[in-house]
């Protein structure tokens, strides 16, 4: 097992380094002049020319692409065109709120979706499935700032149970975690609910409940515990999707996250703050996968089993 | 409930005095009826500022706050008028171009040092390093300055150059103290230390700045203790937190929402004109528009009315000349290009392109940008003209600008000096191309000529005189269609007491205060 | 990506019998009464595109300033009310399904045709390709689609093409995961080796005899993914580097309107609701489809 969590972190490498250099490239082709975004109107040729040099915005691709890769190796992530500090306190500015936006999110959306599916499986074609079903498909299916623009209405300015704006307190959490959590319950709801279907019908349930054993045992030892394993996999997929990805719930929430700050750099070119980030997002999404990897392995003993006879076919 | 009812009664009787005296250009206090003040008031607006360093690139949000941190040399009142802040008063000698400014004593920064003339030359002299206000210092010689003595502060322009009293008045030219920068560094734009009645207290990235009221400011102390600004990025969010109460101040109420907030139970909306054009501009040195009859035609093909009534209900209506009303020397007397597809049409032909082109028309992306556009197509489209739009995203805006990429854009821009000799002077002055925001790229060798002398003219009078006159050359050769003069919208609660609106954006919230409300 | 784990746990086995089949799937899908209501959402969405010229008789881009931010239902000239530049919603709407459902099928094609190749590659071929393939594959799922999206489209510029392309690169790993998996565990059946053996070449192995056999999860992840892409690209609206106007786009329509959300809901309302519907029914075909194809569902 150790052997080969340290086998996905060396895989790790080359996948960091092809998202710096696709982001770097990206960033590289995009036309806009950091120097144009900084300064707008009213600067002079020579004044442009003096932030170039000190943006170290001259020479060529491989040039600054090799001295990017070089100070990151040496921990360096650059200093913020923009605001000039330096992209690691940028990310420990931001990284923490959309962490805990995903968390919240990926709760909500869990506990939701575990319970919608799993009734939805075990009384399949049933009013609650139908109803509950639907109601997890809309939420999926709304695009997620009219979502939020229509929750703040409500639930800020007309019925004024919550603060419109900040994530200071957790009265705040709860609407942009309602959203992002929304979305991704379809998904769950969905994924357990055809993988419930699946384990409902095998030999083993129909063995336990032969044995007498009580439905509701049955369905949450023997049937959930083993429709899990590819909720798990969604679940990973999930959050590591929302890092990053909540960009539009934070702006709408006024959510201080990585994705708004990464949308933001993205538009007044302050590259180092673009390659810091999605870097930074990628090395967490990578993580959060080989985490969901390991869980899998401990969930489902066949699995657990391939790790122990020499790897897993990848 | 009762004591609710009539409390927020008398509230909106006193907030709607206000909000007539507002319009009307000041606000007065209104008697009687203030209820406690609370200690602490939220401010909010669409952009968070990059830094609080005076000398970083500024966003508009980022000037007002660092208008309640720092003082300059000198400022505007509300009637644009030029007073002293910092300096108690000044002179220029017979030459023209020696500037003696006496500083006021016993003013302290918010780290306790004591203001003086060292501090202001410091400040000067960073400004010339600092690519993003560098252009703010461009008449200032840098081998000029003197500090004879603490108090004595002697600076030289390069030309006799009228616009310097103007130009000390823009948020680049804030006063810092020496040893803060020296000591802080990098880290400067997050701790600014200033002479003004707010000192900074924290930053959280992303969410707000707060400030505290310094009791050692020079002035009158600041009435509310705490101020906290918020950044709120997305415009219908903007305006539900002001109505929830979520903030108590916006400065920048989209226009769609200037209705509701005016009309608003527990809101008001102060609104006045700001100096900022909104035009489509013509690329004149492009092939199609070097022709002025084409750029002329393309004017009268523009229907102004048309575009403003639907964007922009509540702006002030241009008349022809980009010089907003209340400018000294505004020509209200051209003739201009009344909507007359037919003219346009003829004036096409005249020029032997009857048959039509096409225009690579640039903005940056966004609601109002976009409404424009899409009638601006379909009104060219009468006249032959095949407009295609390209909605750009502000860092790839201002490249394309800067090269002249495009054949006609639309922008805006703000105559932040409120000299409209300086503003048609960036706007149209051939030397500014690549500089400011000469968007149109019109070089007019006599326009050029009458522009240079308004510079260095420091009669304020005859410098009217040739502004007037200047306007005429200029919308002969059509370089721009003007639409219309935006306003800065306002929003706030209705216990506020104390807002005063300034055409600068740079309001003084010392002087603001607001009630506790009733939960 | 969130559905292919079920969709490539299916197993996809007999296809023998080909006639027959079709009807058989049919027969199943039929059965389900949401994939009948999706399928039925589906044809009148294609309906009003189809006939967009016919059903209104204004032009979807021809503002009307004096009668703009109309409310639906008032007049019957405008049913659906008029947007920001008084321009007939339902026209918009009609014309609308025209881009945005181009939008969510021809992105989707893209990432399928990009996904089906690397990963018939990968599979097939395994080896150093294979793990070439494999990681460029992760190094896009490793960052966020929508961050992606804004990126491509930040280079390459804004407009239908462009935004389609680049929600048609961001969603390509799925697909190629899907039919990887699927080519792994087809690849010694017996039936392929026996066509090795006839001599057939790897291209004609692909095509003729692999590609067939994938092609169930394959079918439902793209229709799942049709509502993602028109939703992606509403987003791409709303952060300002979407579609160029006037294109009557839906999510274009729905992040305009945004503006307006509080004196004039219906420019939101309408084309969210629109949008939502489409998304909806193709999660419903999707998950129909499914449930015909597996045949491990059979009773």
């Amino acid at each position: 097992m150790l052997k080969y969590i340290g086998k996905r972190l060396l895989m790790l490498i080359p996948v960091l380094l092809g998202v710096t250099v696709i982001v770097f490239t990206l960033m590289y082709i995009t036309p806009g002049d950091p120097v144009d975004a900084l300064l707008g109107d009213a600067a002079t040729v020579e004044a442009r020319e003096m932030l170039r040099e000190q943006l170290g915005l001259n020479g060529g691709y491989f040039e600054r692409l090799f001295r990017y890769i070089g100070n990151l190796l040496h921990g360096d992530m650059g200093i913020s065109y923009a605001t000039k500090q330096p992209v690691f306190t940028r990310l420990l500015e931001t990284f923490p709120n959309t962490f805990k936006l995903a968390l919240l999110g990926v709760t909500f959306s869990v506990v939701f979706g575990l319970i919608v599916g799993t009734i939805s499986a075990v009384k399949q074609y049933s009013i609650f499935d139908y109803v509950f079903t639907f109601i997890c498909m809309i939420g999926n299916a709304m695009s997620s700032f009219w979502l939020g623009l229509l929750l703040l209405l409500t639930f800020c300015l007309k019925l004024k149970w919550f603060p419109a704006s900040g994530f200071s307190s957790p009265r705040h959490w709860v609407l942009p975690a309602f959203t992002v959590g929304f979305h991704s319950a379809a998904n769950i709801a969905r994924m357990t609910r055809s993988s419930m279907l699946e384990v409902i019908r095998a030999d083993y349930i129909t063995t336990a409940r032969a044995k007498g054993q009580k439905e509701l045992a049955i369905v949450i030892r023997h049937a959930l515990k083993n429709a899990l394993i590819p909720v798990v996999t969604t679940i990973g997929m999930q959050f590591g999707a929302l890092i990053g990805g909540s960009v539009l719930v934070e702006s709408i929430f006024v959510v201080p996250g990585v994705g708004k700050m990464m949308v933001d750099s993205i538009k007044s070119r302050d590259y180092p703050v673009v390659q810091g980030g999605v870097l930074a997002i990628a090395f967490f999404f990578c993580i959060v996968n080989l985490i969901v990897d390991v869980l899998y392995a401990y969930i489902d003993p066949r699995i657990k089993a391939q790790y122990k006879s020499g790897g897993r076919q990848q | 409930m009762k004591k609710y009812l009539h409390k927020i009664a008398a509230v909106a009787l006193a907030a709607g005095m206000l909000l007539a005296t507002a319009c009307g250009g000041g606000s007065e206090e209104p008697s009687g009826t203030a209820g406690e003040p609370r200690d602490e008031f939220k401010v909010a607006a669409n952009r968070e500022p990059v830094s609080l360093d005076p000398t970083d690139v500024t966003v508009t949000y980022a000037s007002l706050i660092e208008a309640q941190i720092y003082n300059k040399l000198l400022k505007f009142d509300k009637e644009l008028n030029v007073v002293g802040d910092l300096a108690e008063s000044w002179e220029v000698a017979d030459d023209g171009v020696t500037w003696t400014f006496h500083l006021r004593q016993g003013v302290k920064f918010h780290n306790g040092e004591e203001l003086t003339s060292k501090d202001v030359l410091f400040s000067f002299l960073r400004i010339y390093d600092a690519p993003a206000v560098a252009i703010s210092v461009a008449y200032i010689d840098k081998e000029g300055f003197e500090t004879p003595d603490d108090y004595t502060f002697v600076l030289k322009t390069t030309v006799p150059y009228a616009f310097l009293e103007a130009e000390l008045c823009s948020g680049n030219m804030c006063i810092m103290n020496e040893k803060a920068v020296t000591e802080l560094g990098a880290d400067y734009g997050r701790n600014p230390v200033g002479t003004g009645p707010y000192k900074f207290v924290s930053w959280a990235a992303g969410d707000n700045i707060t400030v505290e009221r310094f009791d050692d400011y020079f002035g009158e102390p600041a009435i509310t203790k705490t101020i906290i600004f918020k950044m709120i990025p997305e415009n219908s969010s903007r305006t539900v937190n002001l109505e929830s109460g979520d903030v108590d101040l916006v400065i920048d109420i989209q226009e769609s929402d200037v209705d509701r907030i005016a009309d608003g139970e527990d809101t008001l909306l102060v609104t006045g004109s700001t100096g900022s054009v909104r035009y489509i501009g013509l690329n004149c040195r492009h092939e199609m528009f070097l022709d002025k009859r084409v750029r002329q035609a393309m004017c009268y093909a523009t229907n102004i009315d048309e575009i403003r009534g639907a964007v922009y209900p509540h702006a002030t209506p241009a008349q022809v000349t980009p010089v907003p009303p209340g400018f000294v020397g505004r020509n209200e007397g051209l003739a201009g290009y009344p909507y007359d597809p037919e003219k346009a049409k003829e004036l096409l032909k005249e020029a032997g392109v009857e048959d039509g082109f096409t225009v690579q028309y640039i903005y940056l992306a966004g609601a109002a940008n976009d409404q424009t556009a899409q009638l601006l197509q379909k009104q060219w489209e009468k006249v032959g003209v095949t407009l295609v739009l390209n909605p750009m995203e502000s860092g790839a805006l201002s490249t394309a600008m800067n090269k002249a990429e495009q054949d006609a854009c639309c922008a805006g821009s703000n105559m932040s000096s409120f000299e409209a000799g300086k503003g048609l002077y960036d706007f149209f002055y051939s030397g500014s191309i690549g500089n400011t925001s000469n968007r149109t790229y019109l070089d007019d060798p006599e326009v050029d000529k009458l522009l240079e002398a308004i510079s260095t003219e420091t009669d304020a009078d005859k410098r009217a005189q040739m502004v007037y006159d200047v306007q005429e050359l200029i919308m002969e050769d059509a370089p721009m269609a003007v639409i219309c003069h935006t306003n800065a919208y306002v929003g706030m609660r209705k216990t506020v007491h104390g807002f005063e609106f300034l055409p600068t954006g740079l309001y003084d919230l010392s002087k603001v205060w607001f009630e506790v409300e009733p939960e | 990506m969130t559905q292919n784990n079920a969709a490539a746990s299916a197993p996809v086995q007999e296809t023998y019998k080909k006639r027959g089949q079709g009807k058989e799937i049919w027969r199943r899908f039929r059965r389900s009464k949401s994939a009948m209501l999706g399928l039925f959402i589906l044809l009148t969405l294609i309906f009003m595109a189809v006939f967009a010229g016919v059903l209104t008789p204004y032009d979807p881009t021809e503002p009307d300033v004096p009668i703009r931010l109309m409310k639906p239902f008032v007049d019957s000239a405008h049913i659906l009310g008029t947007d920001e530049l008084g321009r007939d919603i339902f026209t918009r709407l009609c014309f609308g399904a025209r881009i945005s459902l181009a939008v969510g099928l021809i992105a989707v094609s893209i990432s399928l045709i990009g996904g089906i190749t690397l990963g018939s590659l990968a599979g097939y071929y395994g080896g150093t390709l294979d793990n070439v393939i494999m990681r460029f594959i992760d190094i896009l799922m490793a960052i966020p689609s929508i961050l992606l999206n804004i990126s491509i489209v930040a280079a390459m510029g804004q407009g239908l093409q462009n935004v389609m392309i680049a929600i048609g690169i961001s969603s390509m790993p799925g697909y190629c995961r899907i039919m990887r998996a699927s080519i792994l565990s087809l690849k010694d059946q017996e039936f392929i080796e026996a066509s090795r053996a006839a001599g057939a070449s790897d291209f004609h192995i692909i095509v003729h005899h692999i590609i067939p056999n994938c092609l169930a999860p394959l079918i439902v992840q793209a229709t799942l993914r049709v509502g993602g892409s028109i939703l992606a690209c509403a987003s791409l609206s709303f952060i300002g580097v979407g579609i160029v106007p006037p294109t009557p786009e839906w999510g274009a329509m729905l992040s305009t309107g945004r503006d307006f959300l509080r004196d004039a809901p219906h420019l939101t309302t309408i084309p969210g609701i629109t949008i939502m519907l489409a998304v909806l029914c193709m999660n419903f075909i999707g998950d129909g489809l499914r449930d015909a194809l597996d045949p491990k569902l059979k009773n």
